[in-house]
Order: C-alpha cells, then structure tokens, then sequence
C-alpha cells in the first residue's frame, strides 16, 4: 500500500514537471512571438496623399515665363532610349496623368507611359532591349530598383519609390518584374525592409513614407531599430549643409513634407498627433527656420544660390562642375521646398521674386543641349515655378493652353479647373512664347529695394520673424 | 654523550606542536606555489582597455540615475531595445575605483580570479578526495588564460559557478567513500546529494543565484547546468541507473525544486519579468550578446587545446568510473556545443567538463587516497625521526608571504609606493587623452549656423569609455557595446576604423563632430590624415592618440 502510494506521488511529480516544461516551453515560444514579432511597416493607406501647392506669386515667375520653362523640360530625350534617372524626375515633374499628345518616337513621353517604363518589366525591356539588367529586382523581401549602376537605373535610393509616391500612384498599383506581377506595395516593402536609419540617402524612403502614412505609429527596421517620422526628422536634420545628394535640399524638401503631411494628418484627426510630435515639430521649424536664415543672407546679386549655399565663405563642394548647372540645382531644390513650406519659413518675398526670375530667365536662354545635360536638375526647378504659381506642371499646361493667362487671376482655384485626377490630362502641343519679365509690383505686394543681400548685416537676432520683418 | 647531556638535550629540543593534519606534503607545496603564482600574475596583469572603463563610468551613472535600457553614451543606438547586463558588477566597479583607484579594481581583479580558483580547487578536492584534483582547478584557469584579461562582470559570473558548485556540494561525504572503499550506494558515488542539503544551503545558493542574476548575464550558465543535473538525474532514472526507483527518487525531486528555486531567484533584479523577454529577444539577444555572441572557436588555437585536452581528462575519468552520471555527459555536451559557437564559453567549459570528471574520478572502484587516509597516526619514535615533516608546511607559508609581499595587497602593511593609474593601466591606455577629452570643452555651436551639430565623438570601441565620466557624458559613436548598435551602425564604424577610402564622407554623413585615432592600430586612417586633413583640425596629438575636430561653418555671417 505505502509503495503503491509512493509511486503515484512520484509519477505525479514527474507529470507536474513535465506540464511545467511544456508549459514552459511553450508559454516561452508564444510570449517570444508576441515581442519578436514586430510591425516592420509603418501603417500604410493605399492611396498616397496629395500635398498640393498654397501660393500663387505671380511675381515669381510669370505665365510666359512659366509656359517657357515647362515647354522646354518636357520629357523630350535626344537620346535614345532615354535614362531611366531623366525618366524618374520626368515622371515626377509632369505627373503620371499627363498627356502631350505627341508622337511618342522623339516627342515628350506621356505620364502613364513614363510610369510604365518604371513599373513594367514588359515596357522597359522594350525601351532598353532584352540585354540589359531589368530595373526591378526580385528579392526575397521585395522589389528592389537598381540604382545608381548606369544608364538603366535611378540615380537616388528610393527616388522612384518618392516619385511613384508623389504621382499619386496606389499601393494596389500592378507592377511587373521579369519573373511576376505584383503591385506596388512590393517595391515599399523592400524599401522599407532594406531601410537603415543611417543609410546614405533616407530622403526619399521618407518621403515616400510620409505620403502613405497614416498615424505616427512607429515600426522596426530589419536591424531591430524603432522608426518613427520623429527619429527620421531627427536624423534629417543631424548632417551637415551642404553633405548629401543635391547640396543638402533634398533633406530640407523631405522636412517640409513631414510638416505638412502633419498638419493634414491633425486636421483629418483632430486631437492627433500628426506625424511628428510637438518638440519634433518645433525643431524641425527652428532647424528650418535657420535653413532660410542662411539663404537669405548668402543669396547671390543676380538672385541664385551656389553650392556653398549656407556659408559662402567657403568654396563651393564640387567645384569642377559646370557653375550655371550648379547654380540651377541649389536654387531650384531652394524654391521646391519653399514653395510647399508654412509661410512662417519663407524668407523676405523679394528673396522668391529674384530666385524664381533668375531661374526662369536662364532656363528661357538655355537650348536644346543644355536643357538635356541639366534635366534633373530642371525637372526641381521648372517644379519649383510650376509650384509658386498654385499648380502643378500638369494642370499649368491645361490652364495655358485654354489661353487662361494666370496673372490675371492671382488666386488660382484648383478644384475649379475641375480635372478628373483618375483621367489623363490631355494637353495639345505647345510652343514657347517669347519671354517677358513681370513688373516687380504687384497688386498684392509691396516689395523691397531690390539691395544686394549680402551687404544687409544688420540682421542679428536669432529669429526668422525679424529676417521676414527686414 | 654522557646520559646528563642527552637529558638536556631532551628538555630544550624545539618541536612542532602542531597537528597532524599540518604536516603539508609535497603537492600542498607544489599547489600553493602555483596558486600563488597565479595571484601574482592577475594582480600584474594590466587593467584593460575594454570593458572595465564602461563599467566605471556606468556604475556611477546608474548610482545617479538607476538602470537603463540603451546606453547613455550611444545617441546611434536610439531605438535599439537593451538592458543593462551586469548592473552590479557596474556599480561594484564603480566604487572600487573612487575608493582606490585602478590598483583597487586590479587588486579585486586578482583577488576574485584566485579566489575562483581556491574555491574550484576546494571543490574538486571535495569530490574527489585527494588534494591532487586541485590541480584541475589550475587546468581552468590555464585553459582560459587568453580569454581572462581583466575584470569584468564576468569575473564576478564566475565566481558564483564556483560558488554553487561549492554550495552543491558541501554536504557529500568524501572521507567515508574512500575510507570504506564500498562505492555500493548512489548517494556516496554521486558528486552532488541535494536531497540531503541543509536549509542553510538552500538559503545560500539562491542568494548567491540572486547575486549571479544582478552580477552578470552568464546567470544563464548557472541555470543550464542545474537543468543539466536535474535532466540527467531523470535519464539516469529512466536508464535504470539509480539505485532507487524513479519514483521514490528524492535526489530527482530536489534537484527540480532547486532549479526551479532559482528560475525564481533570477527575478529578483531592477528588470523582473523583462529580463526574462530579454533572454527570449531575437535576434538582438543581449544576454547572448554579452555572453560572447556568435564568434566561434578555432580548433587550432589555444582554447581549441583546452577543450581537447578538457575531454582528454573527461574521457580518462569515464573509462575509469563505475557509473557514468548522464548530467556528466549532458553538461559537458552542451558546454561543447556552446564553446563551438562562442570561444569565450571556454571560461565555463573547462569548469564544468572538470567538474564532470571529478564525480567521474570519485566513482572510480580504486579511489585515491585522501590527505586523511594518508596521514596515518604517527608515533613519538616515527616523530623523533622525522623532524623536517613540516617543512612542506612551512615552504606553503614562505610561498604565501612571497606572494603576498611581492603583491600590491602588501602595499599598505609593507610600505612602498601605490602604483599609478600609468602603471596599473596597459600600455596603450590612452590616458592623457581621455584626460584632455573630459576637460576639452569644444567651442560651442553657433547656434544661428544652419549647421549646429550635436557633439559626436567617433573614437576606438575600445577607447569609447575612456573619456566618460558619470557627471558628463561624451556621446559617442562606439564603445564596450558596440553590438548594441544597428548593423549598418557597426559597419561604418568598422570602416572608418580601417581608414576605408570613404571615411570622410561617412564621418559627413553621421554628422562626426571630433575624431580621435588610435595612432598605433589604425595606421590607415592616421596616414590618410596627415595627407589630407579636409575639415578636420587638431586639437590634441600625443605618441598614443590623435584627437581631431571638424571646423564648424561659419554660416551666417554677421
């Protein structure tokens, strides 16, 4: 009896033990997923958003000046078939709904079949022939984009993703590699799971990003990193002016959309967040707020600004290269993201007027040639204008082929153009006016002696208010 | 001689009066001699570079501000989930240094590693029953010998494993197994009996497992091998091995409870159950992260010897034995494997396999004799003609004097000067540069530049907790965590450190405010800056350490 007795408490200790392990075991295994399972992705819409323009200034630039510049940086290639990268900034200048009616042999390149020479395999195979590499890459975690491996390919990490993102193109978009169809969200994917925070270009993924998001909510790189739009702020604005790709703007451009894609974001949920939090927010104004400071002092006499844009006592980072070019670059990526900045970040408005009339009158003087050399850099530019007069390319090209001369209206209703954003905008072929400056006045301005910047020293305090009240 | 003077001679003759058990024999000597000359070498052996500084610094930092997650000292690790590993030994080490300096944490440093030692050498004594084993303790610190280059949490990991192994095994009867040489009976072959422990010893080892928990992350050594003794008690029961049924098997019990005494022994920290999701994150575990991570060991080298000759003795003892103990196998199993995968394992790989034999040895039919069987009663006739039968007893004392007076220990009783921080630091300590550094005050950021940095110092891993200090500190771009960083974090520093072609550009690019280069190791990148300094200035240089600036922008012009 007692040995019975002893060997039932015994097996019942080796059953409760054996229950401890499996429960340990696996408790452990499901407690373990739960944190080893974490959101690789931030929360995504499927419909990117729209971040339209909010100024019309006639004086920057006028409707013939404006219907220059377009004309000329339309996605026209003499060579052929065109670089991917010219295609990339085309697709992201002139929108994938565009429409030039054109023969498409040595004309402009309409948007959707701009977009298509990115998305599809098919289309690009086409266009570059069957030897060379196909754009897009089928990777375990995605879609990759070649870049920056020649003609072929993009020439900014995530550029396209940023682009694709800005046409407004959807998650559930089709895209074709060589060996599937899938959509859009793979080209994210890999994006996002390639993503480091400390990679050598983070401007583009973020801004493509932005533009999907929903909340603030944060997500984890493959490296095990908490992300969230506060700590790629942060880390936008940690590097150096001029460091980076295109003297530094494409970080200054990519702050400005986290800030108004917050104020969308607080308006669609009101009591939210944003994107970024408060002290983030107020950083990234003040780090901007600086950024206009130093322009404005170092904008040059004839109204551009060189590579050595925050500090012209110093040379300029890449003096081999041809001075007009350089100059286009630093000063169309400048009114790019000023033109979509809160007006608390602009600086004195005749610093816009001389910029945007400086562009628009070298773009008006440069031909065929040049126009192809600097296309990249013209796309940011002709964007630039197109953005300081309330459009975008696109919808200027349908407002001036209706012979709507926009100075005369200064206030440019968009919505009242009435464009179906899902059907293509067809704009008939256009010639180039002769170019004509407007008058520096303007009914609604009143500007400053045009002195040279520079010689204005007296400008000490800290605050931009006092810059914009100079 | 007449009968008188034999007589005196009787009356004045100087004799020990001593007992027998003090009449120390040859390999006493031979141990202690060894044992001492280890001392002396951990009391010599420089403070290292690595490791040591971090725990200083961050001990005081913790004593300020409590536990922390990511390291204070790492703005690139931002987003990163961590524990503090260690964060008493930190704290340990911290007040070491205010209360004596490096010679206080290089003297801690000797004393714990021979104490380890003693202790292992005790226990192996214990086991077995003759003072011989001890010599195995000196085979684990031989063994280890390139992985122990000074203190770190994981000293003080190490002595709690000798310490539960001590506490384990207290309650085992040496003396009547070998005495009766009847190895009939399980409890008397087996190394450990548990179910026989006294409270004491229950109180003693989870209190030494709470200490393990809070004193390093090699905890989970502890507890793998408890699980391995209980495992293989269970095996053995299965095997049929045991003298008792499985069933009526209170060895088997106790070793379970015990185990699972101290999982909840190791809650008892700053992190509660959050240490235990640590040790479940993947793949950033930082428990096997400080463990050594993913570095394994090359067959061909010093550590590679030490596990074959580990399982040399292993196999010796096996052959030998009675019985084989499946813990025995398991243990020395799963500490081979962790060795493959990590070299630095080898620290409690030679422990444990020597562990694993000693019980092996005990169960051999013929077991040696003990110091206590050797040391038969001696008569006053044998005592008259063995008059030098202290002398290993007092050459053991002339030993532990030389030892003792040769150490920095005997400084305070015997004179002399305290060694300095020069001394008792390596030789390619950078002392007058981190001196500089928690001096310099870099000039401050114009704060209308669109270019104000955040100060950010890329240095050496190995030199990044040399200029911290708890009050203020250097944020900086590596240092002893490195493996905290992100990947591509870790890579760009490994460029840099090599003088990659780019390294200027990805200084540019995480925004590098001062850069300091070890003169002596990266002579790539010290090279590449004398040519071309580029936006770089200097603002220290000394034979060990070059300390550069970037200069600022002016930005603004006023």
């Amino acid at each position: 009896m007692v040995t019975r007795n002893k060997a039932r408490s015994g097996n019942s200790f080796l059953i409760v033990q054996l229950m401890l392990a499996v429960a340990g075991v696996f408790g452990a295994f499901v407690w373990a997923s739960n944190f080893n399972t974490r959101v690789t992705m931030p929360n995504l819409k499927n419909q990117p958003r729209k971040v339209s323009p909010i100024y019309d200034y006639p004086m920057v630039v006028s409707d013939e000046q404006l219907l220059t510049v377009l004309t000329k940086t339309k996605p026209k290639f003499t060579q052929s078939p065109p670089k991917t990268n010219f295609v990339d900034h085309a697709l992201r200048l002139w929108g994938a709904k565009v429409k030039f009616g054109e023969n498409e042999n040595g004309g402009a390149i309409d948007g959707p079949t701009m977009r298509q020479i990115l998305v599809d395999h098919r289309k690009f195979d086409k266009t570059w022939g069957e030897k060379e590499l196909p754009l897009l890459m089928d990777r375990s975690s995605g879609i990759a984009v070649r870049t920056q491996e020649g003609r072929s390919t993009v020439s900014h990490v995530d550029h396209l993703l940023g682009t694709l993102a800005e046409v407004g193109t959807p998650l559930d978009y089709p895209v074709v590699t060589a060996q599937r169809n899938t959509t859009m969200l793979d080209l994210i994917r890999y994006g996002v799971n390639s993503f480091s925070l400390n990679q050598r270009e983070y401007e583009w993924t973020t801004v493509m990003l932005a533009f999907y998001s929903v909340d603030a909510k944060p997500w984890y790189t493959s490296e095990g990193q908490e992300i969230s739009f506060d700590s790629l702020a942060k880390r936008i604005m940690r590097q150096q002016q001029p460091q980076g790709v295109c003297y530094g703007q494409h970080r200054l451009y990519t702050l400005t959309m986290l800030l108004r894609i917050d104020e969308q974001i607080e308006q669609e949920n009101p009591g939210s967040i944003g994107l970024l939090s408060d002290p983030v927010h107020a950083e990234v104004m003040k780090h901007m707020g600086l950024m206009t400071k130093a322009l404005y002092k170092n904008q040059s006499l004839e109204g551009y600004w060189d590579g050595n844009w925050p500090d012209t006592s110093v040379s300029v980072p890449d003096p081999g290269t041809d001075a007009l070019s350089r100059r286009i670059l630093a000063t169309g990526h400048t009114l790019e993201w000023w033109a979509m900045a809160p007006k608390e970040l602009h600086p004195p408005r005749e610093t816009i007027i001389r910029a945007g009339q400086w562009l628009a009158r070298e773009i008006g003087a440069m031909d065929v040639q040049k126009i192809q050399k600097n296309y990249t850099f013209l796309t940011h530019a002709a964007r630039a204008l197109a953005l300081w007069r309330g459009k975008f390319p696109d919808e200027h090209l349908v407002a001036l082929s209706d012979g709507n001369l926009l100075d005369q209206e200064l206030v440019i209703d968009i919505e009242a153009l009435k464009l179906d954003i899902d059907e293509p905008v067809i704009v008939p072929a256009l010639t180039a006016p002769s170019v004509a400056a407007p008058s520096l006045t303007g009914p609604e301005l009143s500007v400053p002696s045009l002195s040279a910047p520079n010689q204005r020293e007296a400008v000490r305090d800290d605050s931009l208010d006092d810059v914009r009240r100079e | 001689m007449s009968a008188v003077g034999n007589e005196v001679q009787e009356t004045y003759r100087l004799q020990a009066n001593l007992p027998d058990w003090c009449a120390l024999k040859w390999y006493h000597a031979a141990m202690v001699g060894v044992f001492v000359m280890f001392y002396l070498y951990f009391s010599y052996l420089p403070v290292p570079v690595l490791g040591v500084w971090h725990s200083v610094w961050s001990g005081g930092w913790i004593v300020n501000n409590g536990v922390y997650a990511a390291d204070p000292s790492l703005p690139l690790a931002e987003g990163m989930r961590g524990i503090t590993n260690g964060w008493l030994s930190h704290v340990v080490l911290h007040y070491a240094h205010w209360a004596g300096g490096s010679n206080l944490i290089s003297i801690l440093f000797a004393i714990t590693q021979t104490l380890t030692l003693c202790i292992w050498a005790f226990v192996f004594v214990r086991i077995t029953g003759t003072w011989k084993a001890g010599f195995a303790a000196v085979f684990c610190s031989v063994a280890c010998l390139l992985l122990v280059i000074g203190i770190e949490p994981r000293t003080f990991g190490e002595l709690c494993f000798a310490l539960t192994a001590l506490v384990l095994t207290w309650n085992i009867n040496a003396k009547s197994d070998s005495e009766t040489g009847s190895l009939s009976s399980d409890v008397n072959i087996s190394a450990i009996n548990w179910a026989n422990a006294k409270v004491w010893q229950w109180i003693a080892i989870g209190v030494i497992m709470i200490a393990w928990v809070n004193l390093d992350a090699s905890f989970v050594v502890g507890l793998v091998w408890l699980a391995c003794l209980a495992v293989g008690r269970l095996v053995d029961g299965f095997r049929g091995q045991n003298d008792v049924a499985l069933a009526d098997d209170r060895e088997l019990k106790f070793r379970f409870y015990l185990f699972e005494a101290m999982i909840v022994a190791t809650l008892v920290t700053p992190y509660g159950w959050d240490l235990w999701q640590a040790l479940l994150w993947w793949p950033d575990n930082p428990i096997l992260s400080k463990m050594g991570g993913w570095a394994p060991t090359s067959l061909a080298s010093w550590q590679g010897a030490g596990v074959g000759i580990a399982w040399m003795i292993w196999f010796y003892a096996a052959k030998g034995s009675t019985k084989i103990p499946a813990w025995a196998i398991l243990s020395a199993i799963v500490a081979t494997i962790a060795t493959a995968c990590c070299e630095l394992t080898m620290v409690w790989l030679a422990p444990t396999i020597m562990f694993a034999s000693m019980a092996m040895f005990r169960a051999w039919p013929k077991s040696e004799p003990t110091t206590e069987t050797k040391v038969e009663p001696i008569s006053e006739f044998e005592d008259e003609n063995r008059p030098l039968r202290f002398a290993f007893t007092l050459i053991c004392g002339l030993f532990i004097w030389i030892g003792f007076s040769l150490s920095p220990v005997s400084q305070p009783l015997l004179g002399g000067a305290e060694r300095t921080h020069e001394k008792v630091a390596s030789k390619d300590a950078p002392i007058a540069m981190a001196s500089f550094m928690k001096q310099y005050e870099p000039p401050k950021p114009n704060t209308n530049s669109p270019n104000r940095m955040a100060r950010l110092v890329w240095a050496p891993e190995y030199w990044g907790d040399w200029m911290q200090t708890e009050e203020r500190v250097i944020p900086v771009f590596a240092n002893a965590n490195l493996r905290t960083l992100p990947r591509q974090v870790q890579a760009d520093y490994r460029k840099i450190y090599k003088g990659d072609g780019n390294w200027k550009r990805i200084l540019d690019r995480y925004a590098v405010t001062d850069l300091v280069i070890d003169k002596k190791r990266q002579k790539e990148l010290y090279r590449d800056v004398r040519v071309d300094r580029g936006v770089w200035y200097t603002v220290y240089q000394d034979n060990v350490a070059l300390v550069m600036r970037r200069k600022e922008s002016r930005g603004n012009k006023k």
